[in-house]
């Protein structure tokens, strides 16, 4: 049967990528005025449909971002979007369009590999393209807004993962932020987003914490899309908080793009690296560093398998660790991941620093 | 930085692609230099004990050049380079060259000569080679001098290579193209061996970085417009420009190579005209192995000469 369409809209789709997609279905709901199919969460069918069509030595990433790809095409999307970046990300477009093609997908493909660093004009035509009738003004209040909205959502995950291992009820920070997701799942406009940050902020701050005097604090960094999404990394941050860590990730996209640029970082890990490593190598080594001198129990290197950019921050990360006595684990994913695997990896990790600990006190 | 008289060069990555050009520049200044020997096991095994577990096979080679010049010389050459354009750009680990050897062999207090630039800069070589010439205490006059010697020099080994390429292209027989990043197909621990093999079997063996390398950028284009390494940009545009002048491709790739994952893929996928083998070399196995698919791969195209798969 024929696809009813009830109205002239496009279905746009973007890859999973942790929480960000609410913030972009925003920007193109609110902003764009067109339709954004909303992926549920990945599942193991994803990675596998990914793995199946990518290349063998691809990145991680790419098969993940393949896999949402394909189940946006089967769930009806018309266009579909890819972003690019400073490191292989650069060519997924181009690769990733002509294996949906030659798998007999019909699709509009944006890639915005083409406009990044590109004139602002060409933004605004891309823009005419996905609507002709967009309103401009609208367009970028609804950019600003998402954007704020993702910066929320990278607030309030990071006081969860700072605090939620000592939650005196158990299950309280979870149940605020489901609420917060979900508000941000049907904000609509300015108003609601900010509402619902306020009050999953306060409600946060006001619950009791049951705090060691030494708790074990664990920082996060690694490779921009494996670092952060929960789904690619399955659910690393999570699992340290259940072992009762205070668990800090620098790398987010608030971090990454709205705050301090690689310009503005590399001078405070001068003692480490004099250039740009490329990518996002500066942040990485910025926040190990900075665990490291505001004296953190340990530190979890994460990245897809062959990630070139942050293999190279691994001997920086080494003499990190030497000059501070901090240890470091050093996850690299693929697609063939157990979860007992890394179950017992890090429950070794944590004993280990918790041990630590205690002997140096 | 004390007296410098010695230049190092290690003989891995982009040496196999603008060595001859280093070289002359730093000889056209009056320093010496020392290259360090070809690849081989004990290259490897010397890089291996530095480097990590999950990095490029050149670039572990690279690090046994790296040790092996320390000592040898006063400083060792290790320029970070970016690319010049946005979409000709050269893999991260070009951008973190410095940094990682530093950080690598920070025991040693290796000293190092260095240059920086990348594709924000908007700089061009000439402006990289006045800098380097700075950083090496040498006028400006001096250092012009010595690069458009230096060029010259470069230019002169390239059309001679482009020139004899053109001549193998008139022989008989069967006509190999051979594929990939300068460093490993001239590498003789990894790409030598290869061509040898190549050779045994009676094939006549081209190479992607033989072309005329303006041409070939431009050819590439054509290929993909987003495209972001200028290595694959030459390459690709040299399998476009030959592909119709000769009996099979080889893809040779070290593992695990970023962007040639991608864009050997994108490749095969592409070129469909003549037979593509993608071969990958390792730390591991080296050329072994590797014997019997070339073997087989001749095989097919002896067959497919002799019309044996009919018009495809």
């Amino acid at each position: 049967m024929e696809k009813i369409k009830i109205d002239d809209k496009k279905t746009l789709a973007f890859p999973r990528f942790h929480h960000y997609n609410y913030g972009i279905r925003y920007i193109v709901e609110q902003g764009l005025e067109q339709r954004y199919l909303m992926l549920p969460e990945a599942t193991k069918e994803t990675i596998e449909l990914g793995s199946k069509y990518s290349p063998d030595y691809a990145c991680a990433p790419f098969k993940h971002t393949l896999g949402s790809l394909i189940e946006a095409l089967n769930a009806g999307a018309d266009v579909l979007i890819e972003i690019g970046g400073l490191c292989r990300l650069d060519y997924y477009g181009a690769l990733q369009k002509e294996i949906l093609r030659e798998l007999g997908y019909r699709f509009e493909f944006v890639n915005l590999a083409e406009y990044m660093g590109g004139r602002k004009k060409e933004w605004l035509k891309l823009a005419k393209r996905l609507n002709p009738k967009v309103n401009m003004a609208k367009l970028l209040t609804g950019v600003y807004d998402g954007v704020k909205m993702a910066e929320y959502m990278d607030e309030i995950e990071e006081i969860y993962f700072r605090s939620a291992a000592f939650e005196a009820e158990k299950g309280s920070f979870r149940r605020i932020c489901r609420q917060f997701v979900l508000e941000m799942q049907t904000a609509e406009s300015r108003g609601e987003i900010k509402e619902g940050y306020q009050k999953a902020k306060q409600a946060l701050e006001s619950l009791e914490l049951r705090r060691p005097r030494y708790p074990v604090r664990i920082g996060v960094v690694g490779e921009y899309f494996t670092a952060m999404d929960a789904h690619s990394n399955q659910n690393l941050q999570e699992k340290l908080v259940r072992l009762g860590a205070s668990v800090e990730r620098y790398l987010n996209v608030t971090n990454c793009h709205f705050r301090a640029g690689e310009a503005a970082l590399r001078p405070r890990i001068r003692e480490y690296v004099q250039y740009n490593m490329g990518a996002t190598t500066t942040w990485t080594v910025y926040a190990a560093l900075s665990y490291a001198k505001r004296g953190f129990d340990g530190i979890v290197h994460v990245k897809s398998f062959g990630c070139t950019p942050e293999m190279d921050a691994v001997p920086i990360l080494q003499n990190i660790s030497r000059d501070f006595h901090i240890p470091v684990l050093y996850l690299s994913y693929d697609t063939q991941n157990s979860d007992t695997g890394l179950d017992t990896r890090l429950e070794a990790f944590y004993d280990m620093l918790e041990r630590k600990k205690k002997v140096l006190r | 930085m004390g007296e410098i008289r010695t230049i190092g060069i290690p003989r891995g990555l982009m040496a196999y692609r603008s060595g001859v050009q280093w070289k002359a520049f730093f000889e056209g200044l009056g320093f010496s230099c020392v290259v360090s020997q070809k690849s081989s096991r004990e290259t490897l095994e010397r890089g291996m004990e530095r480097a990590v577990d999950e990095t490029c096979l050149p670039f572990k080679l690279y690090l046994g050049h790296i040790q092996e010049l320390l000592g040898a010389c006063d400083v060792v050459f290790v320029p970070r380079m970016g690319g010049y354009q946005a979409k000709e750009k050269l893999c991260t680990r070009y951008e973190s060259l410095p940094d990682l050897v530093n950080n690598i062999f920070r025991d040693e207090r290796p000293r190092l000569l260095t240059v920086s630039y990348d594709w924000n800069d908007r700089t061009d070589e000439e402006k990289v080679y006045m800098e380097l010439g700075e950083t090496l205490g040498k006028t400006r006059g001096e250092a012009r001098k010595a690069y458009a010697s230096a060029r010259r020099r470069m230019e002169q080994w390239r059309r001679d290579k482009e020139r004899r390429q053109k001549a193998l292209l008139e022989r008989e027989g069967i006509r190999v193209l051979a594929a990939g990043h300068p460093y490993v197909l001239h590498d003789p621990y990894m790409g030598g061996e290869i061509s040898r093999l190549l050779a045994r079997q009676g094939a006549t063996v081209l190479f992607t970085d033989y072309v005329d390398r303006e041409k070939a950028l431009k050819r590439s284009y054509h290929f993909s417009r987003v495209m972001p390494w200028l290595i694959n940009r030459e390459l690709t545009g040299a399998v476009m420009l030959l592909k119709e002048r000769v009996d099979g491709i080889v893809l040779l790739s070290a593992y695990p190579c970023g962007p040639d994952a991608l864009v050997n893929d994108m490749l095969v996928r592409k070129v469909k005209e003549v037979p593509v083998l993608s071969l990958t070399l390792d730390a591991q196995s080296g050329a072994a192995g590797m014997e019997t698919r070339i073997e087989s791969f001749i095989d097919i195209i002896r067959y497919q000469k002799a019309g044996g798969y009919g018009k495809n």
